[in-house]
């Protein structure tokens, strides 16, 4: 068998493996998805949001939290990071309507939202501490629902599920799939202990334990995937409530998209970077997280170069085929370019992209209760079909701006 | 037993084995299936083979009987019509074996598809010898084994050409493409005594080699 081949059927068994993985999990769990564990005690608990530059959501973000119908929630510690708008004026003036809103302000510009997280959690002082995104919205019973999960005493972090607020754009649309399917996958993670990342947009963790553990990560992108790493290197273990939904505000456009994602996979890297020498140790962060990363990350680059291997090949031949068809006065294009012989990787291909259609579908329908818009079969074929590929193309320039250092929050 | 396998399916931590068996199972039911697949299409080239074996058989009996005061035109037509059937074939197989990935069986096939158009070959010459024939043979040697980043889409130029020239010229011309670089003492021996240097390289009437791409009209001339 020619290698291609064979890298194909590579591919197709480790889609076959990851889709059975999170049927398997799917199946034996589905009676007790959506369970959240009865409130033995009222756990005290403080928000804290990192604000750069959101002079318009941030009202609304507080105004969420305000909201809620959790008891326990004693403060919240708004951090404005120097903001070049209003977000400040806008925080204060909240604040000095409502005591349980502190403003807060950082000595100067942190460049980072670990940077103001930090900052803002030095004033905590209750037993769980929470984060939310300036843009990002839980409703109202998100934290009630997510604060149970403390009752055991191993539990470090806990967090909700993130759905895109509002999709009106079509590429809004297709992030609010990626949002649905990423929220119903991590809760399946999350039975087998290896959720990975604790997102910005709604997290709580037992307080001591944070900050035994140190905190955020300043110099990491993705601090939030890099502290998740640490709490799992330190044997704490993360569970995800998908009842506790926070709508989050998702890029409109296409370039603010690519930043952001190449932003995450920066942080990536850097996370992988920091704990490489634990691949295949110390439980599920080397048997499963880091290599899961690894591979993602390998797959990808393999498969963009196959991809680049293929388009040149082909460009190269039908250069010489056109050249050759020209000097001898031969058609281009005949009938028999139209007499396609359909391969068996060809059949293999169709029935992965069915599968994962249908995975899709599935998972949208599971999550559909929490606002996910009604996504017609167009959206899901261009999401399966272009959205997703877009990643490895992502991957390059991250890889790029890892190797050059050359990362930053950019609108800092 | 039975009990142990539903608990082992039942169990969280071994999710990861679970998933691993079910998709070593589906993954191995899809190769079984995508084998016999490909084995259905060399089940098919095979049957023409057959066919075209005998109908090639019927040809030499003919081009045999000639000296025996038998009818050269019958000869000629058959040796003509088994000619466009093993074109044909050519070009289907030639669709299989590009679609072909797991098993590789078809190139036997193809091996042995060669070698009957060899046979032809050698037939197309005695006929065309002994009844005095008006026909021109037109052979194709073209490489099979490692096609490099040139002669791709050289010799997919080449078999336009010799299509649009089999089209023009009907029975006129017996077109035999043959691949030049196969391991076969027969192969070998007639790109030897026609002195065939390069692949693809067009033979026309055991006296003119055509290395270069050519037009159709150009080898119409070549012909004449």
């Amino acid at each position: 068998m020619q290698l291609l081949p064979f890298i194909y059927l590579a591919y197709m068994f480790i889609a076959i493996y990851m889709s059975l993985l999170f049927i398997l999990l799917w199946l034996k769990n589905k009676d007790t998805f959506f369970n959240i564990p009865k409130l033995k005690q009222i756990y005290s608990l403080s928000m804290v949001v990192p604000c750069y530059n959101e002079e318009k959501e941030i009202g609304k973000t507080i105004q969420a939290l305000l909201d809620s119908d959790y008891n326990g929630l004693e403060k919240i510690y708004v951090v404005d990071d120097c903001s070049k708008d209003n977000s400040y004026k806008v925080i204060k003036s909240i604040a000095l309507r409502n005591n349980r809103v502190i403003a807060l302000q950082t000595p100067k510009n942190t460049g980072c939202a670990a940077g103001s997280k930090n900052y803002g959690a030095k004033f905590v002082k209750t037993q769980l501490i929470g984060f939310t995104d300036a843009d990002s919205f839980p409703e109202k019973d998100a934290i009630s629902k997510i604060v149970g999960f403390f009752n055991d005493k191993q539990v470090a972090a806990v967090l909700g599920a993130n759905l895109a607020k509002n999709p009106k754009t079509f590429f809004e649309k297709l992030q609010a799939i990626e949002y649905a399917i990423i929220s119903w996958t991590r809760k399946l993670l999350n039975y087998v202990d290896a959720i990975y990342v604790t997102p910005g947009p709604l997290t709580v963790y037992r307080r001591d334990i944070f900050e035994k553990v140190g905190r955020f990560d300043e110099k990491n992108m993705t601090e939030d995937i890099e502290l998740t790493w640490r709490l799992t290197y330190h044997g704490y273990k993360r569970e995800m409530c998908p009842s506790a939904c926070t709508y989050t505000v998702v890029p409109s456009s296409l370039k603010q998209w690519y930043n952001q994602r190449v932003r995450w996979n920066v942080g990536g890297l850097q996370t992988i970077s920091k704990y490489k020498s634990f691949f295949f140790r110390k439980g599920m962060l080397g048997a499963f997280i880091l290599p899961y990363f690894v591979i993602s990350l390998f797959l990808g680059l393999l498969g963009l170069s196959i991809f680049f291997y293929l388009v040149a090949r082909r460009f190269i031949d039908w250069f010489l085929f056109t050249k050759f068809s020209i000097a001898a006065s031969t058609p281009i294009l005949t009938m028999q370019n139209f007499n396609i012989t359909p391969t068996v990787l060809n059949f293999f291909g169709i029935a992965l992209f069915l599968l994962g259609a249908v995975f899709t579908i599935y998972g949208i329908n599971i999550m559909k209760n929490y606002k996910i818009r009604n996504q017609n079969i167009f959206n899901i074929l261009i999401y399966l079909l272009v959205y997703l590929t877009l990643y490895p193309f992502i991957m390059i320039t991250s890889m790029y701006k890892f190797a050059r250092g050359t990362y930053s929050w950019g609108t800092r | 037993m039975g009990d142990k396998i539903r608990m082992m399916f039942q169990s969280q931590k071994h999710v990861f084995l679970n998933a691993l068996i079910l998709a070593i199972f589906i993954f191995a039911v899809g190769i079984l299936l995508g084998y016999w697949f490909e084995s259905l299409r060399v089940a098919q080239i095979d049957s023409l083979y057959i066919q075209s074996d005998l109908n090639l058989l019927d040809a030499k009996i003919m081009s045999d009987m000639i000296s025996q005061k038998f009818n050269c035109n019958i000869a000629i037509q058959e040796n003509i019509d088994f000619g466009n059937r093993v074109y044909e074939e050519a070009r289907l197989l030639d669709r299989y074996e590009n679609a072909q990935r797991i098993s590789e069986n078809i190139k036997t096939q193809h091996y042995k598809y060669d070698l009957l158009r060899a046979v032809f070959f050698i037939n197309s010459l005695k006929i065309k010898k002994q009844c005095n024939a008006s026909f021109h043979i037109v052979v194709y040697f073209y490489k099979y084994e490692e096609q490099d980043a040139n002669t791709k889409p050289k010799q997919a130029v080449f078999s336009n050409v010799l299509m649009e020239l089999k089209n023009k010229e009907g029975d006129n011309v017996i077109l035999i493409p043959m691949a030049g670089d196969i391991d076969f003492s027969s192969i070998k021996s007639l790109i030897k005594n026609y002195n065939i240097t390069s692949l693809p390289t067009i033979l026309i009437d055991e006296k003119i080699k055509v290395e270069d791409v050519k037009t159709v009209a150009d080898l119409e001339k070549l012909i004449k």
